[in-house]
């Protein structure tokens, strides 16, 4: 709690960022440069150079090599001010004043431009990949959007892949994400408002929700969460979640990041807000609930009975991940008389040369298959999949002829983790990776009535668990009121009847078809009766 | 926050110190499949020596000791634990035979474990066997089937059965087919929708009875060289067993209680110029009790209806069991049959043993409240002298393919 309230409580500490204005003289602000704010950074570039007729004006534009589009700064910013400029004669009066607005607007052929008034802010911008123009005598510096740097192309998603569906996810170019998303919602409704999160790392988040759907409080909240995370850096959506999630002191993940620019697009539509954040293609998106994780984008796409069919199976996952092992050892410890004779006269058999207690038994298997998957995460491709024949086929039968463990238990293990891949977010699984050994434990104490023991405190944990003030377990909890949430939970209902908006829209904005198209489609089931 | 950690910690660790753990190993259980009780006899000096050859000692490892006469041996019994090592082919012995005598269930089953390394576990036991002179002593099956509906163990839905001898010289067999006697006979139990020639044998509605009247059958198993019988049922009054009835009797009482499907039924159908054995498969049974109350008596009528399914008749072009009258003819077969063979089962309950295990009274009470509190009291007396009239009624649905 004390780091909660360092994070969110009233701070204390000044505000470090200075406010320092550029000087007038060109000269200065470039030695300001190049020998205080960025000595030693050699990837900035400077190019000084005289602008007017006569040369009367002296301006300088300074970028970070690698950053920016070099073509552009040519051709619309050195050519335009060198060369151009001087064809045009403006009057000497007009020039003393408004040189800038001659240059912004007459001169650079630039789309994007801006002013800052502060060397802090210049510096920014120069490092997110924009051109600083300085000129001799004007107080403010001019921003030249020139963002052009190495990226990584628009593949698919790897965390995510659907059978049918876009292939498109994101990128680590955060303005690339956005645009993604953008393509998918047509609607000026959509709002991008950014932020700029961690003090060094400067990194851009921008915020995306529809403004008429979307909830007020929820946007407030974000605000303020956002702008009180104090650290250094961000460099990945997972630190960011972190720190604006309700409870990091759960195993459960409150917020849900996606690659697909689908399934935010998604979400957004259902009044929730996604976060693109900036060098990563994980966006972020609030408020999460159970359920949520629960949902793969192919749900929407495949037909609705097939995706009813899967998504029961899903959840029926979630019970064989979570409680299989502990199952195992609470009924091979303590309650035999629960399984069919035979079977227990057969495990009895298979048993009968294991050393070790079923406890002991599960832990060897459970750590194996942990240390055979951690494994194959840094294992380069070939090699993984080498590994995963020898630690899943060798070892397994190799451990039940030494007689270690039993062969019903290595099924248990595989199944076990095979289900658990079958929860489509992650995030999810492996919190439930977790909860299992814990589960384990319990059922290794006090067999099945350990297990409903952890189980009635992994649901009162959930029942308390918020994500930006929505039940983690809505719909499921108090759905009396929300009760059409319903439909798209265990079960998904064709979209047809998926008329109205979940408990993240206002109350005003539940309504999702038009009624036309309801009664029309009402008309044409009657008529096929 | 410390606090709260460390008193969490203290309570995690009590559940460490008490030396009551009831984790047991799945592999360290010895399942008792079936169990056998009989009245403990003093054996005839020199016949355990001469009674079990070499081979069978060996096959049956029992009678570590021989038990003395002593006051506290009442009961000897009979544990059947499978033998695990069969399962996997590494042993000879699919069931391993343990022989003691104690003053109860309990203690035996105690006493039983200073002789196996394992703990006695009775949570997949499947058949009750009780010998015959058990059932006989009114107190000692009172006292056995307490302490079976105690166990917390024991399922409510093992089998039981009464051997009109022992109960061990039941278990002893090793039935061909599968050597596993205790599931063995458990699928005997489970075959009675074929043939509904044993009565009850569920623990749970045996009980069910027993508590309420004290009254019920439970089937009779017979041992044979290398299988096992159960057929015909023992029937029970006031906790005790007061005599048998045969095959075929069983049969018309499971009809009139209308706990079992009729099942298969030949008769005899006289032709023009011969007779021709017809079985029929009787495959649908509705049964119910009706009170007569034109007549002062009691006077119940068991109304029976049944649809059957001719499986047999005569290889001959010329009948066709198509023709409405022949089925006609069969159908009246049919019910006679059923008719007498349960008029002469009501008669000896009636007449011999006095018993109502047809469940007149249970009907009586629930249908009949205004009349059921007269007689209650003394249902023995008066049941003996109701009178009991059976209505059969017969469809012949089916004949089999033709032609």
């Amino acid at each position: 709690m004390k780091f909660w309230k360092k994070l969110f409580g009233k701070k204390e500490s000044k505000k470090e960022q200075q406010d320092t204005k550029p000087y007038k003289s060109l000269e200065k602000n470039l030695k300001l440069f190049k020998e205080e704010l960025l000595k030693d950074c050699d990837d900035v570039v400077y190019r000084e150079f005289t602008v007017g007729k006569n040369d009367a004006y002296k301006a300088a534009v300074v970028w970070i090599d690698g950053l920016v589009d070099k073509a552009l700064i040519n051709n619309f910013v050195m050519e335009s001010m060198m060369i151009d400029a001087r064809l045009v004669e403006p009057k000497p009066s007009a020039l003393k004043d408004n040189l800038v607005d001659l240059l912004k607007n007459k001169t650079l052929a630039v789309s994007e431009i801006g002013e800052v008034d502060t060397i802090e802010d210049a510096l920014v911008n120069v490092f997110s990949g924009e051109t600083a123009l300085l000129i001799d005598g004007y107080e403010k510096i001019i921003i030249v959007n020139s963002r052009g740097w190495e990226s990584r192309g628009i593949s698919e998603p790897e965390t995510e892949a659907v059978i049918r569906g876009p292939r498109d996810g994101f990128t680590e170019t955060m303005r690339f994400n956005t645009s993604l998303i953008r393509r998918r919602i047509r609607d000026h409704r959509l709002k991008v408002k950014n932020y700029r999160v961690g003090k060094r790392s400067q990194t851009d988040i921008a915020v995306m929700y529809m403004e008429d759907i979307a909830n007020k409080k929820l946007l407030q909240e974000l605000d303020i969460r956002l702008n009180n995370v104090d650290v250094d850096a961000i460099l990945d959506s997972g630190q960011l979640e972190e720190f604006i999630e309700d409870k990091w002191l759960s195993l459960f993940p409150q917020i849900q990041n996606t690659e697909r620019p689908d399934t935010a697009a998604s979400a957004i539509f259902h009044g929730r807000v996604v976060l693109v954040v900036d060098n990563t293609p994980f966006s972020l998106i609030v408020p999460t609930t159970f359920n949520t994780l629960m949902q793969s984008a192919e749900d929407y796409y495949e037909r609705w009975d097939i995706a009813t069919a899967i998504r029961a199976l899903r959840y029926f996952c979630i019970l064989i991940a979570l409680y299989a092992p502990a199952l195992y050892v609470g009924i091979t410890s303590f309650h035999p008389q629960m399984i069919p004779t035979d079977l227990a006269l057969a495990l009895a058999a298979t048993r009968r040369s294991v050393p070790f207690p079923a406890i002991v038994e599960a832990l060897i298997m459970e750590v194996t298959i942990e240390i055979l998957r951690e494994a194959g995460v840094r294992l380069p491709g070939a090699i993984g999949s080498t590994i995963g024949i020898v630690g899943g086929l060798v070892i397994g039968q190799a451990a039940v002829e030494a007689g270690i463990v039993g062969p019903l238990m290595v099924i248990v293990v595989a199944i076990t983790a095979i289900a658990s891949f079958a929860i489509p977010n992650y995030n999810l699984a492996i919190s439930l990776r977790l909860i299992r050994f814990g589960l384990l434990f319990a059922a290794a104490a006090f067999g099945l009535y350990g297990i409903m023991l952890a189980t009635l405190i992994i649901l009162i944990h959930l029942c308390s668990l918020k994500s930006f003030g929505i039940p983690y377990l809505s719909p499921f909890i108090a759905f009396v009121q929300d009760a059409s949430d319903l439909k798209d939970t265990m079960v998904r209902v064709p979209h047809i009847m998926m008329n109205k908006r979940d408990i993240n829209a206002p109350k005003d904005e539940k309504g999702r078809l038009d009624d036309h198209q309801e009664e029309s489609f009402d008309i044409e089931e009657g008529e096929e009766d | 926050m410390k606090k709260h950690m460390i008193l969490l910690a203290l309570l995690m660790m009590t559940s460490a110190f008490t030396g009551c753990w009831d984790a047991i190993e799945i592999d360290q259980r010895g399942y008792v499949m079936s169990l056998g009780i009989d009245k403990y006899e003093i054996p005839p000096p020199g016949k355990s020596e001469e009674g079990n050859s070499p081979e069978e000692e060996a096959a049956v490892p029992t009678m570590a000791h021989i038990p003395e006469d002593n006051p506290r041996n009442r009961f000897s019994f009979t544990y059947v634990i499978p033998n695990v090592e069969f399962l996997v082919g590494e042993s000879e012995n699919p069931n391993i035979l343990y022989n003691t005598v104690g003053e109860n269930l309990y203690s035996a089953s105690r006493i039983l474990t200073t002789r196996i390394n394992k703990q006695v576990f009775f949570g997949h036991m499947k058949v009750l066997v009780i010998g015959e002179t058990v059932a006989r002593d009114p107190d000692m099956l009172r006292e056995v089937l307490d302490a079976i509906e105690r166990d917390q163990f024991i399922s409510r839905r093992i089998s039981v059965a009464i051997a009109p001898d022992t109960a061990r010289g039941v278990l002893e067999v090793e039935p061909l087919i599968n050597p596993m006697t205790g599931q063995f006979m458990a699928d005997l139990f489970r075959n009675k929708d074929r043939s509904p020639r044993s009565g009850g044998g569920i623990m749970g509605d045996v009980f069910e009875e027993l508590h309420r009247w004290g009254n019920t059958v439970i089937p009779r198993v017979i041992p044979g060289e290398e299988d096992i019988k159960v057929a015909g049922s023992a029937v029970i009054k006031n906790y005790r067993l007061i005599g048998w009835l045969g095959e075929v009797e069983t049969r018309a009482l499971e009809i009139i209680r209308g706990t079992a499907r009729p099942g298969g039924l030949t008769v005899k159908h006289q032709g023009k110029d011969e007779e021709h054995i017809v079985p029929i498969d009787l495959i649908y049974l509705s049964s119910e009790f009706k009170l007569d109350k034109t007549s002062d008596k009691i006077r119940v009528i068991k109304e029976v209806k049944t649809t059957g399914e001719v499986k047999q008749f005569i290889l001959d072009p010329h009948q066709d069991l198509m023709e409405p009258q022949l089925i006609r003819e069969l159908e009246a077969l049919v019910c006679e049959k059923i008719k007498k063979e349960m008029k002469e089962t009501i008669r000896k309950l009636q007449e011999e043993f006095q018993v109502d295990v047809l469940g007149v009274d249970h009907y009586l009470s629930k249908y009949h409240p205004k009349l059921w509190p007269e007689v209650e009291e003394d249902w023995d007396e008066v049941f003996p002298h109701i009178e009991i009239n059976v209505d059969v009624e017969t469809k012949i649905r089916r004949v089999g393919l033709t032609k």
